[in-house]
């Protein structure tokens, strides 16, 4: 009878038009939020201390600056960049200050008929930033093998790009491992031979790498000097590569990184911004939509002005009107809210089959702040909805 | 129970003065029975809704007993309207989309003393019978009056209000409200008010009014 009494001024029709308008504000705040944080946390690399990530920096070669050789980092410069909040470390590449060449006789590798040999360069790095591990990578003083690391690239390029062509045989990683090279050093006019070992293969360095240990030594040693001079490249531990700061720092240096990080660091950045509009717009939405609901609801509430002042004026509890109607909203508010989350948990169950031509693997489930933001526009609706109501039920009864 | 008017006047009706009822200390006595006459304009609908408490605006105070009504919240008013005062008003306020039983029942929940069997007898008294069914909206003004009438008295009370409620009413009809009043209102040892135009001259009033 209260619903023949108080809910006969509704429309059906208004009603689910306004409904449906408020569930897909709902469903695309809800659907856009989850989205946006399941592909912000796939672009974006977070570093942890299990997991630090690199960067390698040097500066642009154009025509203007290659005259004259490349320029190196100035203390000024490093320390710009070790300011830089997600900057964890700033470490020089060293590099060997003295001619050096590398050979290899024939019959010294499996398959090898003929002598080869080229011209070297070796650069060091702190032997903690580097991605091969292992006792083998360490040089003493008076050692006449030197352990390299070298880039995994130039063992690829080598098996599928020019042993082929020169009719060389293909090398494995274990079978180069231990192959002894032969090195040659330039000492101040006399050439040292010294043994050459690789010891592993990186793929975050590309360059052929020597234990800073030996490059010291050697620097000293076969140049007669201790003065080093300004590094080429940096190396930079970092615990966010897409942070903004870092790439505003990059861009506006015109610094060089072959990092890959980069390119997903911009593309993470377009993506965030693309989400962030979509995101406003969602939200912008769901008020018009939500703001469309109430408005319609009090709307419902004032058509049966009549009724519930005339149900004050024969005695009826008010607290009673406020509960039968505070019911309704909130099987409403509710039923919008229940059937976009199970919209948005439909989505996301589906969404491993649609996305997996693309290769990409999200995470399962709905997000706990997608659930909570949910929950908190719940709330906060049916809160402005019911004070509503009651301010709109003691004004008639006033 | 007492009504006390203590120098209460409605802003509409400042220039009235002097008044039998506005502006002076006036009492209501719950267990005597009222006719206030008067013509349009003098403030007798106004009376009943001071009352019973829709009508705010006015100077002076409004005590039930020992307590001041001003101080009454919205649930303490309909408190008072539940368990202690019925009204009929001169505009019904019957629900037109429901039922004449439906009409009755609506309270039934809130209501003391509120029984079916004894409603429908006072239905068929007034000469309602057969049409607890329609809908309110579809019966004559007459019908309707008589239907407010019964919701009114179908209930626990302690004084009745009652503005104008034989103005669709003929004679016939009248008499006949006019002693089921008498009897409900006797039974439960109750008082009542009505207001008048003036053309009705019933016995039994213990104090009369004019305005």
């Amino acid at each position: 009878m209260k619903r023949k009494l108080l809910l006969h001024h509704q429309k059906p029709i208004q009603l689910l038009l306004s409904w449906f308008g408020a569930f897909v504000g709902l469903f695309l705040t809800l659907i856009t939020l989850q989205y946006f944080m399941d592909f912000r946390d796939l672009l974006s690399v977070k570093n942890d201390w299990l997991h630090p990530e690199y960067l390698v920096v040097s500066k642009k070669v154009t025509v203007f600056n290659s005259i004259g050789g490349a320029k190196g980092f100035d203390e000024a410069e490093i320390d710009a960049l070790k300011n830089i909040a997600s900057v964890e470390r700033v470490e020089p590449f060293e590099r060997n200050l003295f001619r050096a060449s590398g050979s290899l006789a024939s019959g010294m590798a499996p398959g090898l008929d003929r002598s080869i040999g080229t011209e070297l360069f070796f650069e060091s790095i702190p032997d903690d930033m580097l991605d091969v591990r292992g006792e083998a990578f360490h040089w003493e003083e008076g050692s006449r093998t030197v352990p390299a690391v070298i880039p995994a690239d130039y063992l690829r390029l080598y098996n599928f790009g020019f042993a082929p062509g020169q009719a060389l045989p293909q090398v494995s990683p274990a079978t180069l491992e231990s192959v002894a090279f032969t090195l040659g050093l330039d000492s101040m006019g006399h050439e040292v031979s010294y043994t050459a070992k690789i010891v592993g293969f990186s793929d975050r360095i590309q360059s052929v790498l020597v234990p800073r240990d030996f490059l010291h030594w050697a620097n000293r040693a076969f140049t007669g000097s201790s003065e080093g001079e300004k590094p080429a490249r940096l190396i930079l531990q970092v615990k966010d590569p897409t942070d903004s700061e870092l790439l505003y720092l990059l861009e506006q240096k015109g610094y060089d990184t072959n990092s890959e990080l980069l390119r997903n660091a911009r593309l993470s950045n377009v993506l965030r911004f693309i989400a962030g509009l979509v995101i406003a717009v969602a939200v912008l939405i769901i008020l018009l939509s939500l703001m469309g609901f109430l408005q319609y609801t009090q709307l419902s509430v004032q058509r049966s002005a009549y009724e519930i002042r005339t149900l004050l004026d024969l005695g009826y509890p008010p607290g009673q009107l406020f509960r039968y109607l505070g019911k309704y909203m909130t099987l409403l508010i509710g039923s919008i809210s229940v059937l976009a989350f199970v919209l948005v948990y439909g989505l996301k169950m589906l969404d491993s089959k649609l996305l997996s031509p693309y290769r990409i693997e999200l995470e399962e489930g709905l997000r706990s702040e997608v659930f909570l933001t949910g929950l908190l526009i719940f709330v906060f609706f049916l809160a402005i909805q019911l004070a509503g109501i009651r301010k709109s039920i003691y004004r008639l009864g006033a | 129970m007492f009504f006390h008017l203590k120098q209460l006047i409605p802003d509409p009706l400042k220039d009235t003065l002097p008044h039998p009822i506005w502006g002076s200390s006036f009492s209501i006595d719950s267990r005597k029975k009222y006719l206030i006459r008067a013509v349009s304009g003098k403030g007798k609908s106004t009376l009943v809704h001071i009352l019973h408490g829709s009508r705010k605006d006015y100077n002076g105070e409004l005590w039930v007993d020992d307590s001041n009504c001003g101080q009454w919240s919205l649930n303490d008013w309909c408190r008072f309207r539940r368990e202690s005062l019925s009204v009929v008003f001169q505009d019904l306020r019957l629900f037109p989309q429901l039922s004449v039983l439906d009409n009755l029942m609506l309270m039934a929940g809130s209501y003391t003393g509120f029984r079916m069997e004894e409603a429908r007898e006072m239905l068929g008294q007034l000469d309602l019978e057969g049409m607890e069914s329609r809908p309110c909206g579809k019966l004559s003004l007459g019908q309707q009056q008589r239907v407010a009438i019964v919701r009114a008295l179908c209930r626990d009370f302690s004084f009745l209000v009652m503005d104008e409620p034989f103005s669709h009413l003929d004679a016939g009809n009248t008499a006949r409200v006019c002693e089921l009043i008498h009897t409900q209102c006797a039974k439960k040892d109750a008082g009542y008010l009505i207001t008048s135009l003036g053309d009705e001259d019933q016995p039994g009033y213990e104090e009369r009014i004019l305005l």
